[in-house]
């Protein structure tokens, strides 16, 4: 220990000191042997030779007698890394290609990472929040709110549950506070704060005794709604807002916390239920729930399908087949963005790969073009070990600039990919480049500059000392197994392009279908926006009925407006309602096999506007009237599953199915099928009822114009707020361009792949280019003497071109397998094409062919025009 | 002949008994008292005074040469005196149990 001691003090003291006096040591030593060797007679010459040559290498032993005072292992790990600078230095060009294909890789991943990191790694901000879980009732087929009377039940007699709160989103109309607003809120039960560990920033959250039926109407708001609506209003707890015409007084503003659901403020639960609700009556309810320590997701279910069990048998209804189903509350908010930022990693890796195998190949050749350098080295006394230290030191060197440089460019690459990722990626515009992050970036970067220097150091470590000295670079580690590493390394690097390739094809080909799919109605030129009649002003169906009648009429008086008609659920908005139903007539469904379909209502032409075909019978007209007969026009969707090679008109729906109560509809008509789920989604069952039969207080307007739409605007809005001059107008615009929108995600994760499959390509045909340029070269003398026995440079020129393509086709041969798994891996994100398309396939393999053989234009032309007389000369 | 692994450091204590010597002498005064059976390789013997000289078994001082150069001369401390008594003993042991196991009938 005092050894070390003494040993860290000199070290600390400097080298030089104890450098300087060992020198001096060493010369009079020195000085003394010679005077020694003349009083033996020599001459002085001699004498001093002979000394000379009996000390040793003066050197080395200066080195081996200083490393004693320091830390050798460190400081010549330091010297290592002195070397590796120095040598970056002295192969600038070099250096830079290395030092840009792994930023390049590793800003990707690091970027990539840091997304995945903070939107599915990260545990959300919440106290043990890995204990949190949603839940909803559920049959055997699918998933559906829980009721209020049932979440009542789970509450109180579950055991699985260490709390649990009930929510539900609202939208409401906010008036009295400048134009009116549609707002969103959320109905939460009051241990729903506590679950998710959030606090006031002012006056307090509402508790128990706010939350039960008869308690004054309270609110809380979300600090963001207070800050930018209300203006961060310090007096604001205690005054009152008005929405849907109810005054509600705001107890407190909730502090800062990322929410898994944005809203603008939180209302009661239990205030807003009322009294007993039966078991049946389905809102839009979730359970939130923490489960005690230790529970299974698997229990916890097991312990609310007895509840569920025993209710059947004490109320039986129409519920008793249902059981319940959850989910861990980050899957649940994170499930739909797993699939694409896995894939985006997958790519990331492939390409962090791919510039492995190109820096490995640039090591490669530069080692050998070293050997006369390393061979020295050896010469003088570095042993082999010593020499893979450094050429290893050297490689992790180059990499962690690279790695740094990467690391930065991750920095601004993140910027540009949060700015052009959809909004709907949660957690997303919190993503930083964190510790963790940094730490990813550190071991990406040294597996990757260890993986790509190990195969250089290897052949470098064989280096035959005489060879290397007497023949110089070019024999060196152009062995027939470095030849063999180097075509593998080629074949491996067309292989992951095309796995690249193939994979951004298939998404670039789902995107153009997805784009040019037929949405099942024209919208060319038609705007639309939501609204939503307060049920204050709009007390009756027939107010609501006479609103948007008049609405109707008024907007078609409009110069300009071709068309309008109003409907329940717009294209594209996906499920705004669905419900059980049953065909008359047809053998009864199990309780828990009832068909589900969505539900919508539309005005009277409504398809007439919409442009959407009638197939069979008729649209809703104005004979369809509230008193009249139960109409619906069901989709083609809906016609085939129960009506395939027949007339639907005439055939009775059940709303409701056979265990609920709901009208029974007459089939009029079957209309063609409407993507309601986006361009990208497959049809569903559909079911039209008539607005007079089935009206809502919201819904949305379509209206289609002659010109352009957008000079429409200012003159639609002054009729709706000349009706109402409390009705806000949501989402107003153009179906062109919302149903756009709905495929920004698609397009996000299709930019990216086709990104990663540029830089795949670039980084290829960079490593496809030197390696090929590097064989051309280490075969110089074979294609002179070739060339001298009469071979004609044109079959020079096939020779090398057939040994790239040879490996290029092995690589894609390789490719087609791994493309055959990625296709698997994207087969959720993959659209209007089979997954396994062949087309894409084969256009993948010629892309890649394509690049290859481009890439080995140069060195195999440069091949065919070897000086013959100069290279024989030579050898 | 090379050096037994931790011979060399005994040797130069022991080359230091009499009288403090710089290194040239120390790497004689061992080849002549071997019979030039060892050979002082420079690269072993600089590196060993170091290491006594962290140990504190010896102290350096710079000091004119009887041919008035300055050298630098090695003495053994009381501690290096010490470990001179230790080790000399244990090795002596070694080479009768050596010399015991390789020619038991002498």
């Amino acid at each position: 220990m005092r050894q070390w001691l003494t040993r860290f003090r000199a070290w600390m003291k400097g080298r030089r000191g104890i450098a300087e006096e060992l020198a001096e040591e060493m010369r009079s030593n020195l000085e003394i042997e010679t005077e020694s060797n003349i009083e033996r007679g020599m001459s002085p010459e001699q004498a001093r030779a002979a000394a000379r040559s009996h000390f040793g290498n003066s050197t080395l032993v200066a080195e081996q007698a200083r490393d004693v005072w320091g830390f050798p292992s460190l400081e010549s790990f330091l010297n290592d890394i002195r070397y590796g600078f120095r040598a970056m230095r002295r192969a600038p060009a070099f250096s830079v290609v290395v030092i840009l294909t792994f930023a390049l890789g590793v800003g990707v991943n690091t970027a990539i990472f840091s997304v995945v990191h903070a939107v599915l790694m990260k545990p959300l901000p919440y106290p043990e929040s890995e204990r949190l879980v949603r839940f909803r009732e559920a049959n055997a087929k699918s998933s559906f709110s829980v009721t209020w009377g049932n979440f009542k039940y789970w509450r109180e007699s579950n055991h699985t549950f260490a709390d649990m709160a009930a929510y539900q989103f609202t939208e409401r109309t906010l008036t009295g506070r400048g134009d009116p607003l549609v707002t969103r809120g959320m109905l939460v039960t009051a241990p729903y704060f506590r679950l998710l560990g959030m606090h006031s920033l002012l006056g307090r959250l509402f508790d128990q005794s706010d939350d039960q039926p008869g308690a004054a109407a309270t609110i809380v708001l979300d600090h963001r709604f207070w800050e930018s609506r209300l203006g961060g209003d310090p007096n604001v707890v205690g005054a009152t807002l008005t929405l849907n015409g109810t005054p509600y007084e705001v107890t407190g503003v909730a502090a800062p916390l990322w929410e898994p659901w944005l809203v603008d403020y939180y209302l009661p639960l239990g205030w807003a239920a009322g009294p007993a609700v039966g078991r049946q009556q389905h809102g839009s309810m979730s359970a939130l729930g923490r489960l005690k320590p230790g529970v299974s997701l698997a229990a916890a279910r097991a312990d609310l399908d007895a509840i569920m069990r025993h209710l059947a048998e004490v109320d039986p209804g129409p519920e008793s087949e249902h059981r319940s189903s959850g989910s861990f509350l980050t899957e649940n908010i994170t499930g739909n963005v797993r699939g694409t930022l896995l894939v985006l990693m997958g790519a990331a890796v492939l390409i962090l790969l791919i510039a492995c195998a190109n820096v490995a190949s640039l090591l490669l050749a530069r080692n050998t073009a070293r050997a006369s350098e390393l061979a020295l080295r050896k010469a003088i006394g570095a042993g082999r070990l010593r020499l893979v230290r450094q050429l290893i030191t050297e490689n992790v060197v180059i990499a962690a600039v690279g790695g740094a440089a990467g690391v930065a460019f991750a920095y601004w690459g993140l910027r540009l990919l949060i700015g052009v990722a959809p909004s709907d990626i949660p957690r997303l515009a919190g993503t930083t480049v964190d510790l963790q992050v940094l730490l990813f970036a550190c071991g990406i970067t040294l597996a990757a500059g260890l993986l790509a220097g190990l195969a250089p150091v290897m052949v470098a470590g064989k280096i035959d000392l005489t060879t290397a000295l007497k023949e110089g670079a070019r024999m060196a580690g152009g062995g027939r197994q470095g030849q063999a590493f180097r075509n593998g390394l080629v074949i491996a690097e067309v292989a992951l392009t095309f796995v690249l390739a193939f994979g951004s094809g298939l998404l670039l080909r789902s995107l153009i279908a997805a784009q040019r799919s037929n949405p099942g109605f024209d919208p060319q030129r038609v705007l639309s926006f939501l609204l939503g009649l307060p049920s204050k002003a709009y007390k009756t169906p027939e107010a609501v009925s006479a609103f948007y009648t008049g609405l109707l009429s008024d907007l078609h008086k409009l110069p300009g407006v071709v068309d309008a008609s109003s409907v329940s659920c717009l294209p594209g908005d996906g499920d705004c309602g669905d419900w059980f139903y049953s065909i008359s007539g047809r053998p009864l469904p199990l309780q828990n096999e009832v068909p589900i379909a969505l539900f919508d209502s539309a005005a009277a032409g409504y398809f007439r506007m919409m442009r959407i075909p009638i197939l069979q019978g008729r649209e809703f007209n104005q004979t369809d009237l509230a008193a009249g007969p139960k109409v619906a026009v069901v989709n083609e969707a809906m016609a085939r599953r129960w009506w395939p090679n027949e007339s639907a008109i005439g055939r009775q729906i059940k709303v409701g199915g056979p265990y609920q109560k709901g009208d029974t509809l007459e089939v009029v008509g079957v209309s063609g099928d409407v993507r309601q789920f986006g361009l990208d989604s497959q049809p569903v069952t559909e079911i039209y009822r008539p607005a007079a039969q089935q009206n809502y207080s919201a819904m949305a307007i379509v209206i289609r114009t002659a010109g352009n739409p957008a000079s429409l605007m200012t003159a639609i809005r002054a009729r709706v707020l000349a009706l109402d001059r409390n009705l806000p107008l949501q989402r107003f615009g153009t179906l062109e361009e919302s149903l756009g929108a709905g495929l920004a995600r698609r397009r996000f994760t299709t930019l990216l792949l086709t990104l990663f499959a540029g830089l795949a390509v670039v980084l290829a045909a960079i490593g496809i280019y030197g390696l090929l340029s590097y064989w051309v070269t280490s075969r110089e003398s074979e294609i002179a003497l070739r060339l001298a026995l009469g071979a004609s440079p044109s079959r020079i020129l096939r020779w090398t071109s057939f040994h790239a393509l040879r490996l290029a086709l092995i690589g894609v041969a390789l490719g087609v397998v791994g493309g055959w798994a990625a296709a698997r891996a994207l087969e959720d994100l993959v659209f209007g094409i089979p997954p396994r398309n062949p087309a894409t396939m084969i256009a993948a393999a010629l892309a890649v062919m394509t690049i290859a053989f481009a890439a080995a234009v140069v060195p195999a032309w440069r091949a065919a025009r070897v000086d013959v007389a100069r290279r024989l000369h030579y050898t | 002949m090379e050096f037994l692994q931790g011979t060399l450091e005994v040797l130069i204590l022991r080359s230091l008994q009499a009288e403090p010597n710089h290194a040239y002498g120390i790497g004689q005064f061992l080849e002549q008292q071997s019979g030039n059976e060892f050979v002082v390789d420079n690269g072993s013997l600089y590196p060993a005074l170091q290491r006594l000289l962290q140990r504190r078994w010896l102290t350096a001082q710079w000091k004119m040469s009887p041919n008035a150069r300055r050298a630098r001369y090695y003495r053994l401390t009381p501690l290096g005196r010490k470990q001179l008594v230790e080790e000399s003993s244990k090795w002596q042991r070694f080479v009768v149990a050596m010399s015991r196991v390789l020619s038991p009938e002498g």
